[in-house]
């Protein structure tokens, strides 16, 4: 098997005396799709945000592409990277928000266009290029130069994937990204993501929409109680079930 | 003897008046708001051991009333620069003031228009890979500043009207200069109503600008 892109090794995480990761360990390998499962409070959406640096976590490493992210090791003393190198780190994970988190005050464009130009330094014509390439293969080639709030909701989603995509990053991270919308822009949104997994991109999905995650999953991870329970193919976790608590769990859904 | 014949007369000290009020209050606005915004966002965004002091002088200058901190500028900072041999003539003094009543005011609307923008605004510009500084210039200011408008306005004209106080160290800006014309003799009614008037042409510039600029940052209504 090929070098992960993502290896997640025992990460550990605590609020007070509150455990929320105990040892958390996860592969990812370039151009799979794996889907994080669980209950709400299990830790799924906390981890997609370990990977992109936004939460920090006590013990343990990430590796992109087999550096260490987030933090480094000298003389056996953890240390936090400075913000400047976490900034550039980041730039190589895409993350897509459950709550879309789109800059209001910039066009679908210059949404995409902003990391583009300010990170990756292209100059307004290359970025605008780049931008309107991604903003047309999810779907949005006439809402170039529409503000946030004249979009639906499955449309911000969208600039949303488009603006993470279009830094080209290693892997794609999408926390609950149909959560907050209203169930018949849901499919528009999978639709997309579906289709960037089929052209081989990497991506974590942290997801409720079972079906869904049966669907592109190559590999489906169980979470609860800071813990990755099950790992499996989506046919060993939503069909054989072979955890004992995937059973109670699963039974809230239509798979 | 009509209006125009008598502020005609006077047409020097007016004048005079005019400039004394406009550069005090245009002056500490153009300074309230350049130090005052870096202010609040030291407030919001900035280590604690840089946002405490800015803290403790927003809420105690809040605390105190203009003239009183006209009169502190005037006494007590210029007697301490005469110490190291520097003359704080009253104009000087009076804007300083002004400028130290602006500069807490503006940087208490700065701080509540950063908090009231959402937290996802800034993990957003984090996740694309934009440093602290760039999501503060090109994320958060631009939204910030169009909540900021409304309440600045009313902060620099309250500090256009404010000049008014720096009467009372002998600043000949308008109102005592509309106090000595009348005391040599020129009718208080005429005098106090063209103050008033000119008091209203400055702040009335003033809220056409802000509504000018509100429109022009204004992607709302876009």
């Amino acid at each position: 098997m090929s070098n992960p892109i993502l290896e997640i090794k025992d990460i550990e995480k605590s609020f007070g005396a509150n455990k929320l990761f105990d040892g958390v360990s996860l592969n990812v390998s370039a151009g799979e799709v794996v889907s994080i499962i669980g209950p709400s409070g299990s830790g799924k959406t906390t981890l997609l945000r370990c990977v992109n640096l936004l939460e920090s976590y006590d013990a343990g490493a990430i590796f992109l592409d087999g550096n260490e992210i987030g933090y480094s090791t000298v003389k056996g003393k953890r240390r936090a990277q400075s913000e400047a190198v976490v900034a550039s780190q980041r730039s190589l994970t895409g993350m897509v928000f459950q709550s879309f988190n789109l800059f209001p005050h910039k066009t679908a464009l210059q949404n995409v266009m902003l990391g583009l130009q300010k990170v990756q330094k292209l100059d307004k014509e290359q970025a605008s290029e780049v931008g309107k390439k991604w903003l047309a293969r999810v779907g949005l080639s006439e809402k170039f130069d529409s503000f946030p709030a004249q979009l639906s909701g499955g449309q911000q989603q969208r600039v949303a994937i488009a603006r993470a995509i279009a830094m080209n990053p290693k892997i794609m991270l999408f926390d609950e990204v149909t959560s907050a919308l209203d169930p018949e822009l849901v499919n528009e949104v999978l639709q997309v993501i579906k289709q960037l997994a089929q052209e081989g991109a990497t991506m974590i999905l942290v997801t409720h929409e079972m079906r869904f995650a049966n669907e592109v999953s190559d590999k489906v991870v169980f979470m609860e109680d800071g813990k990755i329970q099950a790992i499996g193919s989506p046919h060993e976790i939503f069909v054989e079930r072979k955890h004992p608590r995937l059973e109670g769990f699963l039974a809230n859904f239509v798979v | 003897m009509n209006v125009i014949e008598s502020l005609l007369n006077y047409r020097e000290e007016i004048f005079q008046a005019i400039g004394l009020t406009a550069s005090a209050g245009l002056g500490a606005i153009a300074i309230a708001t350049v130090v005052g915004i870096a202010a609040g966002m030291v407030l919001t965004y900035g280590h604690s051991l840089a946002a405490w002091p800015i803290r403790a002088y927003v809420d105690i200058v809040r605390g105190i009333p203009g003239l009183v901190v006209v009169f502190m500028s005037y006494y007590l900072l210029g007697f301490a620069l005469q110490g190291i041999g520097i003359t704080l003539d009253a104009w000087a003094a009076g804007l300083i003031a002004l400028s130290i009543v602006g500069i807490a005011d503006v940087a208490e609307i700065t701080r509540g228009a950063f908090q009231s923008l959402p937290r996802g605004q800034i993990e957003a510009g984090k996740a694309i890979g934009l440093r602290f500084r760039s999501i503060l210039t090109s994320i958060l200011l631009p939204q910030a500043a169009i909540q900021m408008i409304p309440p600045w306005t009313n902060s620099a004209t309250e500090l256009i009207k404010g000049t008014t106080l720096l009467s009372l160290i002998g600043v000949t800006e308008l109102l005592l200069t509309a106090n000595q014309l009348v005391a040599r003799g020129g009718n208080a009614l005429y005098f106090f109503i063209a103050i008033g008037i000119l008091f209203f042409i400055i702040n009335t510039l003033i809220q056409l600008v802000a509504r000018v600029a509100e429109k022009k940052l204004d992607y709302r209504t876009a």
